[in-house]
C-alpha cells in the first residue's frame, strides 16, 4: 500500500537532511505511529506521500501510484487516494461543517447527489450529525479536529495521514479523537498518525516507526513510545 | 468537468469581485478608461477611412484653360483630354455655366453681383474628367497638365492622401495608446487577482491536499479576471455609444454632403472589439498572477 525504498530528502535551501536511506512498507488496514523529536523526519515522510515534496534518492510507492514516475497533473489524483489532518485543523471558519465536509468533494468534482448523500453519513460516523449547520468557530477543539477527520474522510481514501491530530486538544478529547481514528480503521482505512502523545502510543499497541535526525531507527509491531524520544 | 462545474466557478469568480470591491472598481475603472479612450481613437479613425473612400468616389479632375481662349481651342483640348488613359468621360463646363451656377447657387441673393460680370466673363472654360479607375488620378491629372493651352489642373486625390496619412497617424497613435493602457490595465488586474488569491489562500491550500487539479484552482480566478474585464467593456461601450450618438449629429452638420457612420453602422464592431479587448486584458491579467503566484 505505501512503500519507501531508501528514500533520502535533504531540503537544498536549508541543507537539513531530513530522511536518510528509509525504507519500510505499510500495508492495507494498518495501524501506524510515526515518533521521532521534532525535526526527525515525521513530516517529511508525510509530505513525501502526498508529493508535495520529492526526494533525492529512492523509490516511493503510495497505493497504485509509482511517485517518481508521476506526472504533475496526476498529482491531484495522488492526492484524492490520501485524507489529511492537521493539528491546527485547517477548516475555513466562513464556512459551515457541513461546507467545510463537502467542500472536500466540491473541489475535486463530485456530482450534487454524491455531497448531498455521502456529507451526512460521514457526519454522522464522527458524531457530528446535529452541528452540521453551525460554524467552525462555535465548536470546541475536539469537534473541529472531527469535522476535520470527516473531511479527510470524505472521499474515501484508502489511507489517512494524521499530522499530530491530538496536539492542540485535552486529554480527554484527545483520547475521543483517538478511538475515533482507530475506530475508522477498524472498517479498514489505512491510518498513518504522526504524534507525540506518549500514552496511546502505549496503550494501543500498534505498529510504530521511530525516527531520529532522518533514519528510521525502530520499526515495531505492537510498539511502545520509547523512551529517549 | 468544466463544463460539470461551470456554475461553480462561476459563483467563486463573483465571490471574488464582490470581496474585494474596491480593487475590483478599481480594475473596472482602468478597463473603462482604456477602453473609452480607444474607442474615441477607433471611431475617429472608422470615420476618416468613410470619408476618404466617398472623397475618392467622389474623385473628379478639373482641368481649367485660359479665359481668352477660343471655344474650338477648349474644344480641341477636350478632344486630347478624353483620350488620356483612364479617363472615362471629359465633360465641358463652360464660364457661362459656370457663371450661371454661381447665380443660382453662392451669389443667388446678390444676382446683381453676376449681372457685372455677363459682360466680361471673368471664369474660365473647365473640363471636369470622370475615370474609369480612381487610383490613377495623380497620372491623368499629371497628362493632362502637360497637354499644350491647359492653364490649371486641379486634383482632389491631394485631399485624400492628406485624409489617408492623417488616418495612418490616427491608427498608429490608437494602437500605441491601446498597448500602453492594456499593459496598465493587466498589471492592475493582476494585482486585484493576486489579492484575491492571498485572501483565499487557505482554501486553495485545502483545494490542494484535498486533490483539486490545477485547473480546478485556476478557473474561478481566470473568471474572475474575465468578469473585470466584461463588466468594464460594457460601461465603456455604454460611455462611448451614448457620446458619439449625441456628438454626432452636430458634426454631421459640420460635413455637409460627407456622410459620417451612424451609430448603426458602427455598433457591432464597438461591441466585439470592446469584449474581446476587455476580456483578453481581464485573462491576461489573471494568468499572470496564477502563474506568478498559484504554485499548485
Amino acid at each position: 500500500m505505501i512503500e519507501f525504498k531508501n528514500v533520502s530528502k535533504t531540503y537544498e535551501d536549508t541543507g537539513v537532511r531530513a530522511l536518510s536511506d528509509v525504507s519500510f512498507s505499510i500495508e492495507k488496514g494498518e495501524f501506524v505511529f510515526l515518533v521521532g523529536r521534532s525535526g526527525a523526519g515525521k513530516s517529511t515522510l508525510s509530505k513525501l506521500i502526498i508529493k508535495e515534496e520529492s526526494p533525492d534518492e529512492g523509490e516511493i510507492f503510495v497505493n497504485k501510484f509509482d511517485l517518481n514516475a508521476l506526472a504533475k497533473k496526476e498529482i491531484p489524483y495522488l492526492r484524492r487516494s490520501v485524507g489529511m489532518m492537521f493539528q491546527d485543523f485547517r477548516l475555513l471558519p466562513n464556512k459551515t461543517v457541513y461546507e467545510n465536509v463537502a467542500f472536500a468533494m466540491q473541489v475535486i468534482g463530485a456530482s450534487r447527489s454524491e455531497i448531498r448523500r455521502n456529507v451526512p453519513n460521514v457526519l454522522n460516523l464522527v458524531g457530528l450529525g446535529h452541528k452540521a449547520r453551525m460554524l467552525p468557530s462555535q465548536l470546541s477543539g475536539g469537534e473541529q479536529q472531527r469535522v476535520s477527520l470527516a473531511r479527510a474522510l470524505v472521499n474515501k481514501p484508502p489511507v489517512i495521514i494524521a499530522d499530530e491530530p491530538t496536539a492542540n486538544l485535552d486529554p480527554d478529547t484527545s483520547v475521543q479523537i483517538m478511538e475515533l481514528l482507530a475506530e475508522v480503521n477498524q472498517r479498514g482505512t489505512t491510518m498513518i498518525v504522526t504524534t507525540h502523545a506518549k500514552d496511546f502510543v502505549d496503550t494501543m499497541h500498534k505498529r510504530v516507526l521511530e525516527f531520529r535526525d532522518g533514519v528510521l531507527i525502530r520499526d515495531e509491531k505492537e510498539g511502545a513510545y520509547g523512551n529517549d524520544i | 468537468m468544466i463544463f460539470r462545474n461551470a456554475k461553480y466557478f462561476f459563483v467563486q469568480g463573483v465571490k471574488g469581485l464582490v470581496s474585494n470591491s474596491l480593487m475590483t472598481l478599481a480594475s473596472i475603472g482602468i478597463v473603462i478608461a482604456s477602453l473609452v479612450l480607444f474607442g474615441f481613437f477607433l471611431l475617429f479613425g472608422m470615420n476618416l477611412n468613410a470619408v476618404g473612400e466617398q472623397i475618392k468616389e467622389q474623385c473628379e479632375i478639373n482641368v481649367y484653360m485660359p479665359n481668352e481662349m477660343s471655344r474650338d481651342g477648349v474644344r480641341e483640348i477636350g478632344s486630347a483630354l478624353s483620350e488620356i488613359e483612364y479617363v472615362k468621360e471629359a465633360q465641358l463646363y463652360t464660364k457661362e455655366e459656370r457663371l450661371q451656377n454661381y447665380r443660382e447657387g453662392v451669389y443667388q441673393e446678390r444676382a446683381e453681383v453676376i449681372d457685372t460680370l455677363e459682360e466680361d466673363n471673368p471664369l474660365r472654360d473647365a473640363y471636369i474628367l470622370v475615370l474609369e479607375d480612381v487610383t490613377k488620378a495623380s497620372e491623368v491629372a499629371a497628362a493632362a497638365a502637360k497637354i499644350e493651352g491647359v492653364q490649371e489642373v486641379v486634383n482632389r486625390q491631394d485631399l485624400i492622401q492628406q485624409i489617408l496619412s492623417i488616418t495612418n497617424t490616427v491608427q498608429h497613435v490608437s494602437v500605441w495608446l491601446l498597448l500602453i493602457l492594456a499593459f496598465i490595465s493587466v498589471f492592475i488586474i493582476s494585482n486585484t487577482i493576486k489579492l484575491g488569491m492571498f485572501s483565499r489562500r487557505k482554501e486553495i491550500n485545502i483545494m490542494k491536499f484535498v486533490g483539486a487539479t490545477n485547473w480546478f484552482i485556476r478557473w474561478p480566478f481566470i473568471i474572475e479576471g474575465m468578469l473585470l474585464g466584461a463588466v468594464g467593456a460594457a460601461c465603456a461601450f455604454a460611455i462611448v455609444m451614448l457620446g458619439y450618438g449625441s456628438v454626432l449629429p452636430a458634426i454631421q452638420e459640420f460635413m455637409g454632403n460627407i456622410e459620417l457612420l451612424a451609430s448603426a453602422e458602427v455598433i457591432n464592431i464597438v461591441i466585439a472589439l470592446f469584449l474581446i479587448m476587455g476580456m483578453g486584458i481581464g485573462m491576461t491579467g489573471s494568468g499572470l498572477s496564477i502563474r506568478k503566484h498559484l504554485h499548485v
